[in-house]
């Protein structure tokens, strides 16, 4: 365990050191702060629009339909949330990938190695000075969006949000570490360093990227801009009817975005901010409740990839950094 | 186990696929020698250095270090040993001292400081203490890299060519340092090498190692006296190695 | 300019050695077959939907309004090939570029290189008509794959198999610019590591962030090849962000551009239609004036 908080430090200084992450993390920022600003901005546009076709429906003595658009400040989160899906995962496959770089360039594992150094201290080393400033990012992050929300939207945050603010936090650590993992796997089993990234940004294409793509792009609400359904008025219900009658296209579709971590990862976070709004008035408990297969897959993942890599470096009868 | 071998190497093998880079090798070192491990290039001199080292699982055979065996004992093994790989580089962006503050570390070493200065005054180096890994000369480098290997007081060093790039001032300057720890620390000495002129001046024993077998092992001495009519080491070496090859 | 033909055949060859590049190009080329599939089972499952939605209106005495499937163009099905090019093959582009640049660096050649009589001027032509050359051999096997896969499931016109052609030729344009950037970058870094990161970050900004920014696109909406609604008219800074944004919005030019040329994108104004295709060319001149100026500032003793 000493060993491991050794490496550890040391690898914590690494990132810090490098001027790359401090681009990597303005990068963030910059990133949550466009998409609360500009989820905000469309909220209040939402908000006026209401407003005028209330007055003129007033005017003309009709009764306006619908109730006034109500924000729930945790939804104009919604871009940090597909920010953290994408960048995120690209950050963790920097850090899983620097981290072999750094070792494997410079012959330095031989070193480590030649110590009385588990490789299990190794592993647990690297992964807790790479947890530990993902998870410094992240609080950047999560204390970014609650400024944001609070200083460009004007929002008031409630217990309950700042909750599921810190929760939200949380999962997209263990997201981020599962990417971690999966990039460091590939740079300690493959030859050439950059043959290995371009793998890792390959996976991380069709796992973040592609498939969700596929899933979303075959949800028949989504073939009309603004939605197919509502062009012909329909509401959840009606919906519901329709597309009951085409299930197996239904279960084809989500079996496609199931396969991703990304959209489980995105499923969880989505409940907890409430995208969905059937998520908004409920309790932290019960969504964490419903959202337990989503929250688990995530968390397999982040489990595979350290199995994985404390497989290969146990595999001694290979030098996996030559 | 034989205490007067700080290395006993038994039967010891290394297959990758169908091929053997290192084929049944049994060796032993005596405590305190400077050992020079020769062979053409490929022969399997760094296979067999990583094996002792635990760093590389053997396919068959076993070997102690220190006393210990390389299969079941190898924390026990590590902390007993010293290694200087080939080219071996640390890390550029931190300072020599970081660099061996890092390493003493991970040998169990918990307030390195004084250790380390006194290092650094034995290999003559104390005024790059401060200076960052990426500015030093390739001599310099191979000296903090020697710093790195004897801060825990190993019991045997590996050297995996030593001398590689260096210039002759620089290989002289190691050489003397070898020697000096050696004489006294009493520290075994197991280096891999092609510089012939070094074992000859530096090492009391040498093995030739040719296609993963080893074809000669003897002091250098009993080298020298059997093929009393070669001129130089080199020309014993060839000899060595071409009575294998018409094997 | 012989040199240069001989710089450009030694990239191609190389470039086809490459497994990652293999890999790369085999998920790409399984994307456009699958993009036909894909197209054609949601139209097809949302014309029944239309169909099952109008019934129930009528049971309950409702008009059901006309489809607005109807009529949809043959090449519609394709529409998901936009995103595609948009994700694998810009990630495509950047690491045949990067490999591009990085190659004699890696082999440890560039001083072997430079010491024969080839100047950088060869140099970069070389590199670029190997870059340029890859990437259309890349665009014209999915184009082929794309031709295949559509006409098996619809009937498609000589008319249709021109716009086909024509996506591709624009795609090989909007690629050929995220390429340069990655050549450019791993001639300039020194860092492997940064030097891919480079084009990476730009790759994320022009696909996610300036969608974002220019048109309140949500950042996996941009990935909806119908082009989405947005509510930028109602809000003045919206729309004022938009003025400032949409110009350098490369990838909403690229994905107008190329729906319109397959036809999916009727009622786009011609004057947009104008700026979307000369912004596009821009970017890739750009681009290409950068690789340049990283070929002139490439240190040949450095490596």
């Amino acid at each position: 365990m000493n060993n491991s908080l050794i490496i550890g430090r040391k690898e914590f200084k690494d990132i810090l050191h490098s001027g790359l992450f401090l681009t990597v993390l303005q990068l963030l920022l910059a990133l949550t702060a466009t998409s609360v600003i500009v989820s905000s901005l469309v909220f209040k546009s939402q908000v006026s629009s209401y407003q005028s076709s209330f007055h003129i429906l007033k005017e003309l003595g009709k009764q306006p339909g619908g109730p006034e658009p109500q924000l729930f400040p945790l939804n104009l989160l919604r871009g940090a949330v597909d920010y953290l899906e994408i960048a995120g995962a690209i950050l963790g496959i920097l850090l899983g990938s620097l981290t072999i770089a750094r070792e494997k360039n410079t012959q330095t594992l031989k070193l480590i190695l030649t110590r009385p150094v588990s490789r299990k201290d190794l592993l647990f080393g690297k992964m807790l000075g790479n947890a530990t400033f993902i998870g410094i990012v992240l609080v950047f992050v999560g204390l970014f969006a609650f400024l944001s929300l609070v200083f460009v939207a004007g929002a008031v945050l409630a217990l309950t949000e700042l909750i599921k603010l810190l929760l939200v936090l949380v999962i997209s650590w263990i997201y981020i570490m599962a990417f971690f993992s999966l990039a460091a796997f590939l740079s300690l089993g493959m030859r050439t360093l950059s043959n290995a990234l371009i793998l890792a940004f390959t996976i991380w294409l069709v796992f973040v990227l592609i498939l969700p793509q596929i899933g979303d792009t075959m949800d028949p609400d989504n073939q009309v801009p603004g939605g197919f359904f509502n062009s012909i008025h329909f509401n959840k219900e009606q919906e519901k009817q329709v597309l009951a009658r085409f299930g197996s296209y239904e279960n084809a579709r989500n079996f496609i975005e199931e396969l991703s971590v990304t959209k489980h990862y995105e499923r969880t976070a989505f409940a907890l901010f409430g995208i969905k709004p059937e998520f908004n008035g409920m309790q932290v408990p019960d969504i964490l409740g419903q959202k337990w297969f989503d929250i688990l897959v995530t968390v397999l993942f982040f489990a595979t990839g350290t199995f994985a890599n404390y497989s290969i470096l146990n595999k001694k009868d290979i030098l996996v950094w030559d | 186990m034989n205490p007067q071998f700080i290395i006993d190497v038994r039967s010891l093998s290394k297959k990758y696929g169908d091929h053997f880079a290192v084929d049944s090798l049994n060796l032993k070192v005596a405590e305190g020698e400077i050992f020079g491990f020769l062979g053409h290039n490929g022969a399997g001199k760094t296979t067999t250095v990583n094996m002792l080292t635990t760093l590389l699982q053997p396919t068959s055979g076993s070997a102690l270090v220190a006393g210990f065996d390389i299969l079941r004992e190898g924390v026990e093994v590590r902390k007993r040993i010293g290694y200087l790989p080939e080219n071996v580089q640390l890390y550029d962006s931190m300072s020599a001292f970081e660099n061996l503050e890092y390493f003493a570390k991970l040998s169990g070493i918990s307030k390195p400081g004084e250790r380390i200065l006194q290092v650094l005054d034995f290999l003559d180096a104390a005024g790059y203490r401060d200076k960052k890994m990426g500015t030093l000369s390739k001599g310099m480098r191979q000296r903090i890299g020697i710093a790195q290997a004897i801060l825990h007081e190993p019991k045997v060093l590996f050297l995996d060519e030593p001398t590689s790039g260096l210039d002759p001032f620089g290989v002289k300057q190691l050489r003397g340092t070898l020697l000096r720890l050696n004489k006294e620390s009493g520290m075994t000495i197991f280096m891999n090498t092609h510089l012939l002129s070094e074992v000859t001046k530096m090492c009391s024993t040498i093995g030739v190692l040719s296609h993963g077998k080893l074809i000669h092992a003897d002091s250098l001495a009993n080298t020298m006296r059997r093929f009393n009519d070669e001129s130089s080491l080199e020309q014993v070496y060839l000899t060595i190695e071409e009575g294998r090859y018409e094997k | 300019m012989k040199n240069s033909v001989t710089i450009a055949r030694h990239e191609i060859q190389s470039l086809f050695r490459e497994r990652t590049f293999i890999l790369l190009l085999a998920v790409f080329a399984a994307m456009t077959l699958a993009s036909a599939y894909i197209g054609w089972s949601s139209q097809h499952t949302i014309d029944q939907v239309y169909i099952a939605a109008a019934e129930q209106m009528r049971q309950s005495g409702k008009v059901a309004p006309p489809s607005p499937f109807a009529d949809y163009p043959h090449l519609a099905l394709l529409k998901n090939m936009m995103i595609y090019i948009t994700l694998i093959g810009g990630l495509l582009a950047i690491s045949t570029g990067y490999a591009a640049g990085m190659r004699e660096r890696k082999a440890g050649v560039v001083k072997l290189l430079f010491s024969r009589p080839v100047g950088k001027e060869e140099f970069l032509l070389g590199k670029l008509l190997g870059i340029a050359f890859v990437l259309a051999a890349v665009m014209f096997l999915d184009a082929a794959i794309s031709l295949v896969s559509s006409a098996a499931l619809v009937s498609l016109n000589v008319q249709d198999i021109i716009r086909l052609f024509s996506f591709y030729g624009f795609s090989w344009v909007y690629l050929l610019g995220f390429a340069l950037l990655g050549f450019s970058s791993a001639l300039v870094k020194d860092d492997e590591v940064v030097a891919l990161l480079i084009p990476i970050i730009f790759w994320v900004a022009i696909t996610f962030v300036l969608p974002e920014l220019a048109s309140a696109l949500y950042p996996t909406g941009s990935l909806n090849p119908t082009l989405p609604q947005t509510d930028i008219l109602q809000s003045p800074t919206l729309q004022t962000i938009h003025g400032a944004v949409y110009p350098f919005s490369i990838s909403e030019h690229y994905k107008e551009t190329a729906a319109t040329i397959l036809n999916i994108n009727a009622d786009a104004p011609v004057h947009s239609g104008i700026l979307n295709i000369v912004t596009t060319f821009c970017w890739m001149l750009l681009c290409l004036a950068g690789s340049s100026i990283a070929v002139r500032s490439f240190d040949k003793t450095r490596w």
